[in-house]
């Protein structure tokens, strides 16, 4: 803990010289420096977020970047001349049958919600992740927030000590095209991006100085800080100071990103590949109170030798997704956690000659489970070859209107921009009511 | 479902309260207007002062000398005020020197590189491409702002041309942002349906602005132009109409008929664009072009709204709060909080010959750009400038004066020759792009993110670039805590420090005095990132 070198002073004299330094510098606080005009309160708020408090929910967004193949796992059509070479297996839902690829999820079916009627209308990387990330297009006068910062600033705490939107994305295909972004929001609500290893960057106190030192500085920026904000009573200047009022609080959950914590057998269940430890820091995080993480696994773009993609890619998905639903069961995090895994668009039914599926918006497949949701609920159906939606049709905005619903958020809410009203979704989108809880 | 959805975003673009049928400068008396040969500031203060008198609102008073040069300096040279160029505006005494000052900042090169950098947000997002290089030669050669506009949009000179090309792909966004730049207006509210506001700006003044740019097209990396072509929208009822370009809901353009091109004619503009790709050249300059045209409409327009966009961004940069806000809302129902003061700087920058540094000059000269930023309780409505706005530091003034600061005071002091202190200066201006990058641009209703404090407090490389630099070490060397905390005040804040500063940092460095070196490094963290130094106040 008390880290300077032991030669200089032994550490009870600084405890005592830390002691009255504090105290004095809190008595300055209160007299010559800040007024009398309750300006440190004024700091510590948030006001963008003053009225919110926390739910304690959490969102999990499994990102399959690239876009799967919803053939090859939650609609398959065997034995279709669109149906490819995998049989479909039973579920735990009778009368429903996924891709044989997905046999844990299979046994798991009655906890998941699935929805096989999408038709998104766009079926490029960079639009289509827009638009399964934001439920609706940008304009070219106004970006929207992505899912991850409103549901940052509508689930989150604005004192939190830990991040409110937290983005794993370590392969670099697609990555572009889904950057996350807080737009009108503020950057209160962009996201932690973690693109290499587990551990987001300068979370860590640097060795070469002491905690003492480090607090310490902390509290004399903070001192200089007040008093120039003490008759300058603005917005801006407030966000300030709450950035740097959060930096304690976020190193304190330094013990969160840190997954040699998790016991051995656990992260032997995730299995040892990067998208099931991710998984599991996305638990982690979920449990520490973040109410955003998004785990992104590319590249399911499979132009190409598209059964072979998925032959390797859809077992770690459905072993990934299976074991992450135990264990928010096992503690009892399925009713405040909702996972979604989604990529921007589905796969087309025809195969083409390098036995590739291309890209495909008109009726492919997204599944949920967790918290606010019907569990072992199919909506939606595709015809007989998975060319069009036959019953049930939603779009993007659809999907994001129900997963606001899920966790509680009204998506006919509106923020304003300037004096203009902009509703979470665009209006007359309503959630898939059956779906929802 | 479509015209549902057309008919809700009608509502999503609804703005502001319901409007009067002439827009806002039409009722402005041009004949009531001081003459345009008065001095800007002067006219600038003369109106401001009529609303806060009408208001019943007493502005701040001046800021202090230190606060105010510091703040010339960020705003003109884009970094904190050297030593000399300091001392030499405090120790003046001549009514003069202000106005003296002001004409050496903006004769500076330091000047013509903090402009470069301002419209390059402007215009390009911030990011460093060939446009970059375009407008630091324009900046050091005082092109007017019509000129660049010309440029940009024409593109063919070295590097303008990556104002259309970077946009090439997106014809939509392209004609958006020339409005939304250029124009101070956006019209994609009037994409999906006529603008709800605007009740003469229909969707096909919408499609008549992109219709400058339909026969722009892609060329392996240069944007080309056709004569010929034509595009098309759809209308709310689904109807397919041709539309030509008209400038801003104006009559449209004039211009020959372009027949389209044979098969035969084709295929031979298609082998010739095709040989010119292969060997990395340009295509052809069209016959005629219409995005020249677009140019000429936006200059010789009456209603100005070329020259009223670019003297409400830079006045909104200046003062931190626009004559008009939204900054892309410029239309005729949006009236400014000032409407007969912009009219007035509109005209006046027109008979300046779009001279942005004489626009530049008179603003800040202004009593009302030279306020204290203090305000004890709420703050007056900002479009009242009765006070300062602390306005955030750019990346670049940030990351420059940072640097600035953190150097040893004798590397920019009074034994440098001007010559090297001016290379010096070009030196740490051009060299602190890699840590700019560590910061965000401020923009509307701007935010701290917490990444920039963790930076700060975290990361060896704040560590080493700001505590273990020049002046560090030249604290070290002083022997008495009282300079050691007025230098670092001087260095970082370019302010002596009040009393009761002094005595709260001689306690706490005293209560450190086992590691003197540590503590004082504690205080220039502090320095370095309290509020006072992160903001132009």
């Amino acid at each position: 803990m008390d880290d300077h070198p032991p030669s200089l002073c032994s550490a009870s004299a600084h405890d005592i010289s830390r002691r009255a330094f504090l105290s004095h510098s809190l008595a300055v606080g209160s007299g010559s420096l800040l007024g009398t005009t309750g300006a440190i309160h004024a700091l510590d708020e948030d006001s963008v977020n003053a009225a919110l408090k926390g739910t304690g929910k959490s969102v999990i967004l499994l990102w399959l970047a690239g876009g799967p193949s919803q053939f090859e796992t939650w609609d398959p059509k065997p034995g279709r001349s669109t149906g490819g070479p995998f049989a479909a297996i039973p579920t735990s839902v009778p009368g429903v049958h996924v891709s044989e690829l997905m046999p844990k999820m299979a046994r798991r079916m009655h906890k998941v919600t699935a929805i096989r009627s999408v038709n998104s209308r766009d079926a490029g990387h960079d639009t289509g992740a827009e638009m399964m990330l934001r439920g609706r297009k940008n304009e070219a006068a106004l970006t929207y927030p992505d899912m991850g910062s409103i549901l940052a600033k509508e689930l989150g705490r604005a004192d939190s000590r830990v991040p409110g939107y937290v983005s794993f994305y370590s392969q670099t295909e697609g990555r572009g095209s889904t950057r996350a972004t807080p737009s009108f929001l503020g950057a209160r609500y962009a996201p932690m991006i973690l693109n290499d290893g587990l551990m987001p960057p300068n979370l860590a106190r640097l060795s070469s100085i002491t905690t003492e030192d480090h607090r310490e500085r902390a509290q004399l920026r903070d001192l200089l800080s007040a008093r120039f904000a003490s008759n300058r009573n603005l917005e801006t200047v407030r966000s300030h100071a709450s950035a740097y009022a959060r930096v304690h609080g976020l190193m304190s959950s330094e013990s969160m990103f840190d997954i040699e914590q998790e016991p051995q057998w656990i992260r032997d269940r995730y299995g040892p590949s990067l998208f099931g430890q991710q998984a599991l820091m996305a638990r982690r995080m979920a449990e520490a109170g973040v109410p955003f993480i998004r785990v992104a696994r590319a590249w399911w773009d499979s132009h190409g030798q598209n059964f072979e993609t998925h032959q390797e890619m859809v077992p770690e998905l459905d072993h990934v997704m299976a074991t992450l639903m135990d264990d928010l069961e096992q503690r009892g995090m399925l009713e405040s956690t909702l996972v979604i895994a989604m990529g921007e668009f589905g796969r087309t039914p025809a195969i083409n000659p390098s036995l590739g599926r291309d890209h495909f918006a008109a009726a492919w497949s997204v599944a949920m489970f967790g918290t606010g949701l019907q569990q072992g609920a199919v909506y939606g159906t595709t015809d007989a070859d998975g060319q069009t939606v036959t019953e049930g049709e939603v779009g993007a905005g659809e999907i994001f209107a129900t997963v606001l619903a899920a966790v509680g958020v009204d998506p006919e809410k509106e923020y304003h921009v300037g004096s203009r009203p902009v509703p979470l979704v665009n209006p007359g989108i309503k959630p898939i009511r059956p779906l929802l809880a | 479902m479509k015209t549902i959805l057309l008919a809700n975003l009608v509502l999503l673009c609804f703005i502001g309260p319901a409007f009067a049928s002439e827009p806002w400068w039409k009722e402005v008396d041009a004949a009531s207007l001081p003459p345009l040969s008065q001095p800007i500031e002067q006219v600038v203060d003369q109106y401001v002062e009529q609303l806060l008198r009408a208001k019943g609102v007493r502005a701040a008073p001046s800021a202090a000398p230190e606060t105010l040069i510091r703040r010339l300096a960020l705003d003109l040279a884009g970094r904190v005020p050297t030593p000399a160029e300091a001392n030499a505006f405090l120790q003046a005494a001549d009514p003069l020197h202000l106005i003296r000052t002001v004409e050496e900042m903006i004769d500076s090169p330091s000047f013509d590189r903090h402009l470069a950098y301002e419209l390059n947000w402007l215009l390009m997002e911030g990011k460093s491409t060939d446009f970059t290089k375009y407008l630091a030669a324009a900046t050091s050669s005082h092109q007017s702002w019509d000129v660049i506009f010309g440029d940009a949009i024409r593109g063919t000179t070295g590097g303008a041309d990556q104002f259309v090309r970077s946009r090439i792909k997106d014809t939509d966004k392209l004609s958006n942002d020339v409005s939304v730049i250029f124009l101070g207006v956006n019209v994609s509210c009037a994409q999906c349906h006529d603008h709800p506001e605007v009740k003469t700006w229909t969707q096909e003044t919408y499609y008549g602005m992109k219709a400058f740019f339909g026969r722009t097209f892609d060329h392996a990396g240069f944007a080309g132009e056709r004569s010929y072509g034509e595009i098309t929208y759809k209308t709310v009822a689904g109807e397919e109409r041709p539309v030509r370009p008209h400038y801003l809901g104006g009559p449209a353009l004039v211009e020959a008929t372009a027949s389209e091109p044979s098969a035969e004619e084709k295929k031979r503009e298609k082998a010739l664009l095709d040989d010119l790709r292969n060997r990395k050249q340009p295509p052809p300059e069209p016959g005629y072009s219409r995005k020249l045209r677009l140019v000429e409409s936006a200059l010789k327009d009456r209603e100005g709204y070329f020259a009223r966009a670019i003297v409400n961004r830079t006045w909104h940069r200046l003062f931190g709060h626009g004559l008009v806000m939204p900054l892309d809302q410029m239309h005729g129902v949006n009236r400014p909080s000032h409407p007969e003061l912009l009219q007035w700087l509109a005209l006046r920058l027109q008979a300046d010959k779009y001279d942005l540094r004489q626009l530049i000059r008179g603003l800040v000269l202004s009593a009302a750009y030279q306020r204290d930023s203090r305000w004890n309780g709420s703050v007056p409505a900002p479009d009242l400038f009765a006070m300062a706005i602390p306005r955030p530091l750019t990346p670049r003034q940030y990351s420059v004066s940072l640097k600035m600061a953190s150097l040893d005071p004798s590397y920019l002091g009074s034994r440098v020759t001007a010559e090297d202190l001016k290379k010096r200066v070009e030196g740490i201006e051009t060299s602190s792009g890699g840590l700019a990058s560590r910061f965000e641009q401020p923009g509307h209703g701007f935010q701290f993110p917490v990444d920039e404090a963790l930076y700060f407090s975290n990361s060896q490389e704040a560590q080493d670039q700001y505590l273990n630099g020049g002046l560090a070490n030249h604290l070290d060397a002083l022997p008495e805590a009282s300079a050691k905390i007025r230098t670092a005040y001087r260095a970082v804040l370019g302010r002596d420090p009040q009393t009761a500063e002094v005595a709260d940092l001689r306690e706490y460095l005293e209560s450190r005095s086992d590691r003197p070196r540590e503590a004082m490094r504690q205080v220039l963290w502090a320095l370095f990132t309290c509020s006072e130094c992160r903001f132009n106040h």
